[in-house]
């Protein structure tokens, strides 16, 4: 199914800056002291990255992220160890071994990737809420917007929001009498993973759920002014809020692998 | 008594030498400002306005004086008791059925903030700027409960606007609480916060 955009082009290059900065460092060391000194410099910036995504899990519990951490780890200790740097081993044989097995973490990796299996959903949301709302002058309030009752108990709510945040589709808050679902971009999934606290949901875009049934929706100022054009605030928040309520019944029924069906038609690029 | 009357009263009583000024009218058959003023150590000016305050709100008889060579007043006391008399029910919001039909909606480009309430459902303040240039300042409405249920059913600026009465069925706010809804419409309405319409006729009878 081919749905237009209505989200304007993302062109942020947020998610390339690690490995931009990583590249370039490693080139400034390989320039400076050589192949020992880059492969040392490397080979510590991927074992930084393998301990930040290990942290990373802990927060989202997504199991691609431990395929990814397994990368970079195996990596980290592929480029300390090679033969001729400073921490280099003379054993060939444990050194194409530690290849083999860096190469079949990064296929496995790759093949997640391109599945989609590591990207945040944010976008795609977006755009599956605005995808009834027509075009209409309109201006933004930062004000949530009640949308409703839906059906479900405590329990469910909190495993769905449990669901969303592991399959990366939205960042679940749980407070004293409700939880909170903000949809996050891809691109933007930096201070989630890796921040020392996780950012404040209020001036973002959010579905709540609270134990009696209510929902409610509020659009940020930043994600409101991201569509291509003006439109209706008030439906936008309600059809918001009507995809995370569709997206929670098909979970009731059971069929939560229906939920990431339904983005992967949106979009189907592994990175916006 | 009205509220400006008693407000004027609350004022004159609660001036420090009040009570020293009470018990020369008390004392004496008719005083003159000066001569008050001169035994309480005031300026005959403030002695000279607590008694035409006190003459204006009809406890003090005023009476011009011929004996000296310029004409001046004595004050006398037309009572020894006073009593504050205030009906606070005049001061009650009309909440007459046109008022709770009134259509209204969040302006456009309003720039308020509103600040949700802990547990969500219900606004708990909202701030806006007034003024211009250095007189620009942040003012910050906190609000009743019944308020914050009430703004957060408020439609937003794009959408049809809705009669008080029906948000107030949306956000299960009771009858009994309508002047304090109106209230603070009519405040948030003069802050150019919201905004209303023509009445629909016949939603306020629905709602």
């Amino acid at each position: 199914m081919y749905v237009p955009g209505k989200l304007k082009e993302d062109r942020s290059i947020t998610a390339l800056l690690p490995a931009l900065v990583t590249l370039a460092v490693f080139f400034v060391a390989l320039a400076m002291g050589g192949r020992p000194l880059g492969w040392l410099v490397l080979g510590l910036a991927f074992a930084f990255f393998a301990v930040v995504a290990a942290r990373s899990y802990g927060r989202t519990r997504n199991a691609a992220i431990l395929v990814q951490t397994a990368y970079l780890g195996l990596a980290a200790a592929w480029l300390l160890v090679a033969p001729g740097s400073f921490l280099g081993i003379e054993n060939p044989r444990l050194y194409r071994l530690l290849g083999a097995c860096v190469l079949l973490s990064l296929v496995w990796l790759l093949y997640l990737f391109l599945g989609r299996r590591l990207k945040w959903r944010g976008r795609e949301i977006l755009e599956l809420a605005a995808l009834p709302v027509k075009p209409t002058p309109d201006a933004f309030t930062s004000r949530p917007r009640p949308a409703g009752r839906a059906e479900y108990t405590r329990g469910e709510i909190l495993s769905f929001a449990e669901l969303l945040r592991r399959n990366h589709l939205a960042w679940a808050y749980r407070e004293a009498d409700r939880v909170v679902l903000s949809p996050v971009k891809a691109g933007q999934e930096f201070p989630y993973l890796y921040g020392w606290s996780v950012p404040d949901y209020r001036d973002r875009t959010w579905v709540a759920f609270d134990f009696d049934g209510n929902v409610s929706a509020q659009v940020s100022r930043e994600d409101y002014l991201d569509y291509r054009e003006e439109l209706s605030l008030d439906a936008l928040c309600e059809s918001l809020a009507a995809v995370f309520v569709g997206f929670l019944e098909q979970f009731r029924k059971g069929e939560a692998r229906r939920i990431v069906e339904r983005l992967d038609d949106v979009s189907r690029s592994p990175v916006s | 008594m009205d509220f400006e009357r008693a407000a004027q009263l609350g004022a004159c009583l609660s001036k420090d030498y009040a009570a020293e000024m009470l018990r020369l009218l008390v004392n004496y058959r008719s005083l003159s400002a000066s001569e008050a003023a001169s035994r309480l150590d005031l300026h005959v000016q403030t002695a000279q306005t607590f008694l035409d305050t006190l003459a204006s709100l009809g406890l003090l008889d005023k009476e011009e004086s011929l004996e000296k060579s310029r004409p001046y007043f004595r004050y006398s006391l037309k009572t020894t008791r006073i009593t504050l008399d205030l009906d606070l029910a005049s001061l009650a919001v009309d909440d007459a059925p046109s008022d709770l039909g009134k259509r209204i909606r969040e302006r456009k480009n309003a720039g308020a903030r509103f600040t949700e309430a802990r547990g969500g459902n219900a606004i708990s303040s909202v701030a806006v700027w007034t003024g211009e240039g250095r007189s620009r300042e942040e003012r910050k409405l906190t609000l009743t409960e019944a308020q914050g249920a009430f703004l957060y059913h408020l439609p937003f600026p794009g959408a049809e606007p809705l009669s008080v009465a029906v948000i107030m069925k949306k956000a299960g706010i009771e009858e009994s609480r309508a002047p304090e809804i109106l209230d603070i419409v009519a405040r948030l309405q003069a802050l150019g916060v919201v905004e209303a319409s023509a009445t629909r006729s016949g939603e306020a009878q629905s709602g």
